[in-house]
């Protein structure tokens, strides 16, 4: 039996758990060091015109989709399933739907961007899917199954 | 007061869906969905499973789109690796 050189996979659950600071960012307080709450995330939709990607860092209004019933930002993301690990990934995903109920966006959008509201708007993640529109009715994001390789935040 | 009028609107709903069928939110407000013309559609490929529904009017005047996007998968593994000790 040889060592291997890895970083352990208990290490990505708690690094989505928040378990592990490396440097001294100035954060947001989470009421209690010992027995912290979980930041707020929220949720905004981008036009197909837009440039969502890897090299946003926080929340803008620039190119987010507006329209009746719309309100910019976004909306709440439900509450994420406890972070866990499977084979050497870490993974979590939203517990449920994001749901913009009752809006009419007539500019097609194609992305939605994830930030932590509690922490500055501090971006997540961006993902895309077919260019929409929504016309006095209601767009549903369904969560991908929260498994390892198609949770919605995988550390592999 | 705003709970009261939501129940309100609530029965409304239920009223005219037991006498008129169901009833869906257009850009006219609540109207019979026999009214307009239906249409749905939707397509599936690595990354999304989306359906969507149309109601239009008779002069072919968009009054209602609603879609589900069935987000599959994370589009890229964020990797993590530990550089060697020399």
């Amino acid at each position: 039996m040889a060592n291997t050189q890895a970083i352990s996979t208990s290490f990505k659950g708690e690094l989505l758990n928040g378990f592990h600071q490396f440097g001294s960012p100035t954060i947001v307080s989470r009421t209690s060091l010992t027995a912290p709450t979980a930041d707020s995330f929220k949720a905004a939709l981008y036009l197909a015109s837009g440039s969502q990607g890897a090299a946003i860092t926080a929340y803008a209004a620039t190119n987010e989709v507006s329209g009746t019933g719309y309100s910019a930002g976004g909306i709440a993301v439900p509450a994420w399933v406890a972070p866990s690990t499977s084979g050497t990934t870490g993974f979590t995903t939203p517990g449920g739907s994001l749901v913009y109920t009752t809006v009419t966006l007539t500019t097609a959008f194609d992305a939605v961007t994830i930030y932590n509201s509690t922490q500055g708007n501090k971006a997540v993640s961006t993902h895309t899917f077919g260019s929409q529109t929504i016309t006095a009715g209601t767009l549903t994001l369904t969560m991908p199954t929260n498994a390892a390789g198609t949770a919605l935040l995988n550390l592999a | 007061m705003t709970k009261f009028r939501a129940f309100i609107q609530r029965m409304k709903i239920k009223f005219r869906t037991f006498f008129h069928g169901p009833q869906i939110t257009t850009i006219y407000g609540v109207r019979t969905e026999s009214d307009f013309s239906k249409e749905v559609g939707g397509f599936e490929n690595d990354n999304e499973k989306t359906s969507w529904v149309e109601y239009r009017d008779f002069d072919g005047t968009l009054v209602h789109r609603s879609a589900n996007v069935q987000l599959k998968k994370w589009p890229e593994q964020i990797g993590a690796s530990v550089g060697a000790i020399r």
